[in-house]
């Protein structure tokens, strides 16, 4: 399942190889993205769609660095939401972008175990 | 290494980016807000790339991009717009507010680098035309600052020949105030228009269009450049064609005035024409060597002295290879070395065909400005012609002129010798002393010149009957006096005693006439009659004496009651003792006169002795015996007191003033406190000492040359006059004439005789004239008889004469009419006078 959610030999191209580099990333994603996940997630609570469609849209290019086009879908689908404030479906989407997030964490935590364990 | 500014929002981003940048070559800089990216990039050292996420809160991307172009700022900065949209319209959106280019998110790798890549490249074009245009500026201004600052005159000129640009100096030159005065002017209409001689100058012709025409440069040195006023300067110019991609687009013409250069030019070529001309004319030799004497410039007088036709002939040999001598060749370049110059040496030269010349030479070194060995110059002038008359002039002290014959001056000296050999070897010499009989006869009834060939003749039948080891010497007049050397015993010198007569009296034929002569003979043999010349001399007189009062035609033995002679001396000496008590001596005058001026001059006193018994005393015979007994000390005095004493009476009486020489002998002149004597008398006649002269012989100046330098320079500091008396028949040189302090030179009657008839008596008199000149002498003729030797005197400048011609020796009464009257005899005198006589 893992495998599913991140390329990894791709990932490791985006970095050049630089296996440093990508540690760096992965915690930086690891200590922020839960910040971020919950302001989304404020948003949808609030019924507000121009900080739903920031958030959102943030999130997005966070999560595209690791090029996971589930997630990255999940996140654009909040971000239409917000820029067109239709948040009919805004609840169930967002539980979508949690799981999908929860899963890029796991994959990320994986990966990190693979390569940082140095550090 | 460029920088790139990243700015977005998401920390995340920020860092991929950033480090992927760093890993490709690039500094990365990060901001994560529009504002603080604004701020970034209107920092003086802003990057000059910028990727900027569109979404960012504060100021977006678009926001700063927009920002950033309206700026104006100086550097453009290249931007690469991050954006998640896709729509065309959004991006064309973001390209039209000023970005460069766009990414999409999420970006691929190598499409960031290829993207940012491009941005890179064109930064770079950027930079590159911008460092060139830099260059081209700054080129431009060095042109421009060099034209400016150039003395030349610089204009350009197109196909056409009309002006592009010219610089300040070309305006000045030409007088024009601006470049628009000249800018798009044909310039040879405007300043070529018209030749130096006053022609036009057609545009075909004119070289500064011929470097357009034919492609390459022109230098021309001088032509005529007109300015706006009308006047004209000469120029030099060059004209360069321009090229551009290969064609001919114009020239480039430089010029300047050369006015001042051609004046100092032409004064040059003067100057150096004058120098050439009187180097080429010079009638002295000058020549320039190297420090060895090799020869690099001469003229063609210095050429001429060597005996060679041309300079070029000599150029490049060594001036001491015409060195006669060794000495003169080392001596030349040592003496240099040392002394550094030369002057006035007198040098001996082997001309080309062997020949000996004379030269006075002067020579220098000259050092080299440029710190080279420097070199040799010289000049000399040819003095061979002098030289030669005073080597015969010279030799004319030892021989008789008239026949060539040893005089008495060598006959002394080969004595001398012979006399030495013969004490040494213990050998026999015979002296005989010859006297032609009846000689004086011969004289007045044919004439001096029938005399002079008789004494010619039998000269040499003397010579004929001589041997070489024998001396014949004429001792003057008719007397000749022969040393025979080594004889056995006495009866030998009888035995060549009678062969000579034999041989004299054989009959000679003179100018038609037929003669027989003959002659009287006295022997003296040495050791028996005497051991010194002087009285072998004179025992041989008393001998000759014997046998022409025994009837002439014989020869007799000196015996020693053979004292007619010593008699005779004793008896002159004592009556010459009285005569001055019996006021048997008197003067007589003979008027000097100046050529130039024919006016009397002067007069020398003679002194004469009209015995009571014996008639007038012949002076040589008296002075002689004067001097041997020292009576020519009172007798010296006398005269000196009565010339002094008279000349100061015909001033008394009005007559014009004369100076009087009076002859000083060799005793009289060596006796201490003789200018004493001169001094005193002067103070008691009362005569200005500027009126006497005296005169002195040649010898007498020689001997003792100290004691009479002084005696003579306290005469002269006197303020009376020193003449030289018998010039030529001494040593005659120059060096010593110039030591002492004489003031005129007195020819010897014995040149001037012949002077119009030989040519070495010709050439000997003036040789001494013209040395007398050079040293600032007067020189004085004597014996003087007529037209002819007149004529040549004159010819030859000499200042003043003596002799019958002009006048005879006068009595003081008969003077003092002629300077009243001022009527001079000049007429020739057939009778030879001596000066006693």
């Amino acid at each position: 399942m893992t495998n599913a959610i991140i390329d990894e030999s791709e990932l490791l191209n985006r970095v050049e190889g630089d296996e440093e580099l990508l540690c760096e990333l992965i915690d930086m994603f690891l200590a922020e993205c839960g910040k971020t996940v919950q302001q989304v997630l404020d948003a949808v609570v609030h019924e507000d769609a121009a900080e739903l469609h920031r958030a959102a849209h943030k999130l997005k290019g966070t999560v595209g660095i690791f090029g996971s086009a589930e997630t990255i879908q999940a996140a654009l689908a909040l971000e239409t939401m917000g820029r067109e404030a239709n948040l009919a479906n805004a609840a169930e989407a967002s539980t979508h972008l949690q799981q999908r997030i929860e899963a890029l964490r796991n994959s990320l935590v994986a990966l990190r175990e693979k390569y940082c364990t140095k550090s | 290494m460029y920088k790139v500014l990243i700015a977005d929002d998401d920390r995340l981003s920020c860092k991929l980016l950033g480090s992927l940048l760093t890993k490709w070559g690039y500094e990365a800089e990060i901001v994560h807000d529009g504002v603080a990216a604004l701020a970034k990039l209107k920092q003086p050292d802003a990057p000059q790339m910028a990727i900027l996420d569109w979404m960012m809160p504060g100021l977006d991307g678009i926001q700063v991009i927009q920002a950033v172009r309206s700026s104006g700022y100086e550097t453009y900065t290249y931007i690469l717009l991050l954006t998640s949209k896709d729509q065309k319209g959004d991006l064309l959106g973001g390209l039209n507010a000023g970005a460069d280019d766009y990414l999409k998110k999420p970006f691929d790798n190598d499409e960031l680098r290829a993207r940012v890549r491009a941005g890179k490249r064109i930064l770079d074009l950027q930079a590159e035309r911008k460092r060139g245009e830099e260059e081209v500026r700054a080129s431009n201004e060095l042109v421009r600052l060099v034209l400016d600052s150039v003395p030349e005159g610089v204009y350009g000129i197109d196909r056409q020949g009309n002006c592009t640009f010219c610089n300040p100096s070309c305006l000045r030159m030409l007088r024009y105030e601006s470049s628009s005065d000249l800018h798009g002017k044909n310039m040879h209409a405007v300043m070529h228009h018209t030749r130096k001689d006053g022609t036009h100058y057609p545009v075909e012709e004119c070289h500064i269009y011929e470097a357009y025409r034919l492609g390459h440069g022109t230098h021309i040195d001088n032509e005529v450049i007109w300015r706006s006023d009308g006047t004209s300067f000469a120029a030099e110019y060059w004209s360069q064609p321009i090229f551009q991609e290969g064609a001919k687009i114009g020239a480039v013409v430089t010029f300047m005035n050369i006015t001042e250069r051609k004046q100092v030019e032409e004064a040059v070529r003067e100057s150096e024409k004058r120098y050439r001309l009187l180097f080429e004319r010079n009638l002295a030799g000058v020549f320039r060597t190297s420090l060895e004497g090799r020869i690099m410039e001469c003229n063609p007088a210095a050429a001429r002295m060597f005996g060679h036709g041309s300079a070029q002939e000599i150029v490049g040999s060594l001036i001491t290879d015409f060195y006669q001598t060794t000495s003169d060749r080392v001596s030349f370049l040592q003496r240099l070395k040392s002394e550094r110059n030369l002057t006035n040496q007198e040098t001996r030269f082997r001309r080309k065909d062997g020949d000996t010349a004379w030269a006075m030479l002067n020579a220098t070194i000259v050092d080299d400005d440029s710190g080279g060995p420097g070199l040799i110059e010289g000049t000399f002038v040819d003095i061979t012609e002098r030289k030669t008359a005073e080597e015969r002039i010279r030799s004319l002290a030892y021989f008789d002129a008239l026949t060539g014959l040893p005089n008495r001056a060598l006959l002394q000296d080969r004595l001398s010798q012979a006399l030495a050999g013969a004490r040494r070897k213990k050998s026999k010499i015979a002296i005989f002393f010859l006297d032609l009989d009846r000689f004086k006869n011969i004289n007045d009834s044919l004439g001096h010149s029938a005399g002079d060939l008789l004494l010619k003749k039998v000269a040499e039948r003397l010579k004929a009957w001589g041997r070489t080891l024998d001396t014949i010497a004429r001792l003057g007049g008719d007397e000749f006096l022969i040393v025979v050397n080594d004889i056995k015993q006495i009866a030998d010198a009888a035995v060549a005693a009678q062969r000579l007569m034999d041989g004299l009296t054989a009959e000679m034929v003179i100018q038609g006439h037929s003669l027989s002569i003959s002659c009287s003979l006295g022997i003296s043999v040495y050791p028996e009659h005497g051991a010194d010349s002087e009285t072998l001399i004179k025992h041989a007189d008393a001998a000759m004496y014997t046998a022409k009062e025994s009837g002439r035609n014989n020869f007799r033995f000196f015996t020693s009651d053979m004292n007619a002679q010593a008699f005779e001396h004793l008896n002159l000496e004592n009556n010459l003792r009285a005569a001055l008590e019996k006021e048997e001596l008197y003067l007589m005058y003979q008027p000097q006169m100046d050529i130039k001026s024919k006016k009397i001059i002067g007069v020398e006193a003679l002194l004469r002795w009209q015995h009571s018994k014996l008639g007038l005393v012949p002076p040589d015979k008296f002075i002689r015996i004067a001097e041997n007994s020292g009576l020519i000390v009172p007798i010296g005095e006398w005269v000196l007191r009565t010339a002094c004493s008279q000349a100061r009476k015909w001033q008394d009486e009005g007559l014009a003033a004369v100076s009087v020489a009076v002859n000083v002998s060799a005793v009289q002149f060596r006796r201490e406190g003789f200018s004493a004597l001169v001094r005193q008398v002067l103070g008691d006649t009362g005569l200005a000492p500027q009126y006497l002269e005296l005169e002195v012989t040649e010898s007498l100046l020689l001997s003792s040359a100290e004691v009479t330098f002084a005696v003579l320079q306290e005469l002269k500091d006197m303020g009376l006059s020193l003449v030289i008396d018998d010039f030529g028949t001494g040593y005659s040189s120059l060096s010593y004439l110039k030591r002492f302090p004489v003031s005129k030179l007195k020819v010897d009657r014995s040149f001037i005789r012949d002077v119009a008839l030989n040519s070495d008596d010709a050439a000997i008199t003036a040789a001494i004239i013209s040395m007398a000149k050079s040293l600032n002498l007067k020189v004085i003729a004597e014996g003087v008889e007529d037209q002819a030797q007149m004529t040549f005197l004159r010819a030859h400048h000499c200042d003043e004469i003596q002799g019958y011609y002009f006048s005879k020796p006068l009595m003081a009464d008969e003077l003092a009419d002629k300077l009243r009257t001022g009527n001079f005899e000049s007429r020739v005198k057939s009778q030879a006078t001596g000066k006693y006589s």
